[in-house]
């Protein structure tokens, strides 16, 4: 067996040199760790999108404001809704009296500064809406109660809890008084922190605050703008039904179809992810133009190296190593660079993931395929890059080599 | 001396045809250094037939072509010109690959320079045939430590080329060249650096060798060390233009009469620096 021979050789020619290897590794181990933590947090927004969105609210319907909703991306911006609103509380009314639909939940975004005492935030999105709108997304309260729809118009405000910590401490904030586009308002509730950065909401619910409805079209001339309406069906097994008898009705109260559009959860979620794809896709792209520089680096060091050794080279191929063990040896040389940057480029890669995954309460995936890539492509550059240095030395003439000054 | 038996089989001898075959045939042998005005025959017209089991000394001047000659034996270099039988195989025809096995397993050559790898220590460079070939390796290093230990170097093992005697240097070659067992050994001055203990450790290693029906063929410059050959070849400007096949006794008196020549140049010149040779 020659291959642990060649093994030990290529090793130890690397520790000899272990400057210029490191150096010449650094480039794999940076593109190795890039492209693994593109791989990683995408695969963890995906996961948290089809998760919240898809998997959660298999009985959900989405009405969206039309040309919004082609894309994932301005689908989830709510300012982008907030824009192009088509929606009436009229239809949210329509809407709750079909037969198939247990809960309707209108959301009318307005962007707005929030302020307590000395500290404000300027972009807070602040959600109009009515009493569903916790049973629609499955919120859960810390503390207070959600506002009743009996109890309009008085001032209530519920804060997701980063916003309320952010504010106020968050044990004491019920019955405090915030200042949100100059009106004030009384916070009755907290809710609690869901693991949702994009959900269906389209909103972060942990940075948000909730008024109702009445409250909110005083800051829009008593005219609600409604950004999208949630509505969940009485039975997840009709809801295609449900969902055409919707149509129907949007269709019959406004003139134009393409003012809105009605999708399942599945769909809105598909949509991101689409678009996540695409992201992800032309990351990948570019992290692969660094792996590619740190392939040439790898393949200019080896030609260096094989020109160092010539000697070594005619000596080795004096007492009898054929072309393919010599080939053997400065491959392999190649590739412990370039595997080893791998390695290390994807624990680096997995430790980043980590810290980046909780800092955004991502889930933190791990398939075999991103181990799969995150070394299969380093023994491929590995292999490319490597080859030509090492058929270089293979074609050494011994006689040659042996003759050579040094 | 305590090594391990040589092996009787060899790759070369599998084939009938080549089993009565000589070893070594040359024809007209011809190697020519550089092109048109510049070029020169290290090698002009070599014929030369070495049976099995022969000891060949090569003498001759320096630049004669001695080195060369080795070098085409050993198979690295090829020849301008001329034919080479190597048991029976003409080697022009002969796979690069296959030159590399019969250069590993058949051949052992020891360099005039030694040419060890300055960056493995003694006993990896001896190793160094024995990694080309099946087996484990420290099965190997155990047989590279017993010929070093024959060599009286047992406690440089771990030391690196450089930190070695000339004469160290050169034992250390040698016991590269035999730890494959070959059955053709290519010495090229083995005993240039030795002092005569020394030599007389190599000689005796090679002539144990040599009774085991291998061949060896040496260059060498001392007049001394014909007694072991069987056979003295002398070479000058790329030619061989004397062979003549040594009897025990003609190998004695054909050292004997070097020696005392060289004793009598000695004297005229009222110096025992260069004092050598058998007590
Ligand atoms: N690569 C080469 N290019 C040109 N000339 C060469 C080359 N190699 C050897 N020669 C020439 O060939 C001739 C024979 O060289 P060789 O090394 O065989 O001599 P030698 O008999 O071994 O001498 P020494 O006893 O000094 O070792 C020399 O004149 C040398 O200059
Ligand atoms: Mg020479």
């Amino acid at each position: 067996m020659v291959l642990p021979v060649s093994f030990s050789l290529a090793l130890g020619s690397l520790r000899a040199h272990r400057t210029r290897t490191l150096l010449t590794t650094l480039g794999v181990v940076i593109g190795v760790f890039i492209i693994s933590l593109i791989l990683i947090l995408s695969g963890g927004l995906r996961a948290s999108i089809i998760n919240q969105t898809a998997r959660l609210n298999d009985d959900v319907l989405l009405i969206r404001s039309a040309g919004d909703s082609t894309t994932g991306m301005e689908a989830f911006s709510p300012l982008r809704v907030a824009n192009a609103t088509t929606l009436a509380e009229r239809d949210v009314t329509a809407i709750s009296k079909l037969s198939g639909v247990r809960d309707v939940a209108p959301m009318m975004f307005l962007g707005s500064r929030v302020e307590s005492g000395q500290r404000f935030y300027d972009n807070i999105t602040t959600v109009a809406t009515n009493d569903q709108l916790p049973d629609v997304l499955g919120l859960k309260m810390i503390s207070g109660d959600w506002f009743s729809d009996k109890e309009t118009a008085r001032n209530y405000v519920i804060l997701g809890e980063k916003l309320a910590s952010g504010l106020i401490e968050t044990n004491q904030a019920m019955g405090q008084k915030i200042n949100i586009k100059g009106k004030e308002f009384m916070v009755v509730g907290v809710v609690k922190t869901a693991n949702q950065p994009i959900s269906l909401a389209g909103v972060d619910v942990d940075k948000a605050a909730f008024i109702s409805l009445a409250d909110g079209v005083r800051f829009t001339d008593n005219k609600a703008q409604i950004g999208q309406i949630i509505v969940r069906a009485v039975d997840k097994k009709q809801l295609e039904e449900t969902r055409k008898s919707v149509v129907a009705t949007l269709q019959r109260d406004h003139f134009d179809d393409s003012e809105f559009a009605v999708h399942t959860a599945h769909e809105a979620a598909g949509a991101t992810a689409g678009w996540l794809a695409t992201i992800t896709l032309v990351a990948l792209i570019f992290a692969s133009i660094s792996l590619l520089v740190g392939g040439i680096g790898i393949m200019n060091i080896m030609l260096v190296s094989v020109t160092e050794r010539v000697r070594e080279i005619g000596i080795r191929k004096a007492v009898g190593a054929t072309k393919r063990q010599i080939l053997e040896q400065f491959l392999l040389e190649a590739l412990l660079m370039t595997l080893g940057g791998g390695l290390v480029g994807l624990l680096l890669a997995y430790a980043a993931g980590y810290v980046i995954a909780l800092q955004f309460s991502l889930p933190l995936v791990s398939s075999w395929w991103i181990f799969a890539i995150g070394l299969g492509v380093p023994l491929v550059v590995g292999l490319l890059f490597g080859l030509w240095p090492a058929a270089r030395a293979a074609r050494q003439d011994p006689i040659v080599a042996l003759k050579q000054y040094h | 001396m305590a090594t391990t038996p040589h092996s009787t089989g060899s790759i070369f001898f599998a084939s009938p045809v080549s089993s009565t075959a000589p070893v070594i045939g040359l024809h007209n042998l011809r190697k020519v250094f550089g092109y048109g005005d510049t070029a020169m025959a290290a090698l002009d017209g070599v014929d030369l037939t070495i049976e099995r089991g022969e000891f060949v000394a090569i003498m001759g001047p320096s630049g004669c072509g001695k080195t060369t000659l080795l070098n085409m034996l050993g198979l690295l270099d090829q020849s301008t010109d001329g034919e080479y039988i190597l048991n029976g195989r003409n080697v022009a025809r002969i796979r690069s690959t296959r030159k590399a096995r019969i250069r590993n397993r058949e051949i052992g050559f020891v360099f005039q320079n030694f040419n060890l790898i300055e960056k493995l220590n003694i006993l990896n460079n001896v190793t160094l045939p024995l990694t080309y070939q099946r087996g484990l390796n420290f099965r190997h290093q155990q047989k590279a430590s017993q010929l070093l230990k024959n060599f009286g170097l047992q406690n440089r093992e771990y030391y690196m080329p450089y930190q070695l005697s000339g004469g160290q240097t050169q034992r250390v070659a040698i016991a590269r060249a035999l730890v494959n067992n070959p059955s053709i050994i290519l010495a090229d001055e083995p005993t240039g650096n030795l002092d005569s203990k020394n030599s007389e450790i190599i000689m005796d290693e090679l002539t144990r060798i040599h009774r085991e029906g291998n061949t060896i063929l040496m260059v060498t410059h001392n007049p001394d060390l014909l007694s072991y050959a069987s056979r003295v070849i002398h070479m000058k400007d790329g030619r061989i233009v004397k062979d003549i096949e040594l009897t025990e006794n003609r190998a004695h008196s054909i050292a004997n009469k070097f020696i005392s020549r060289r004793k009598a140049a000695r004297k005229r010149r009222g110096t025992r620096r260069f004092v050598r040779g058998k007590k």
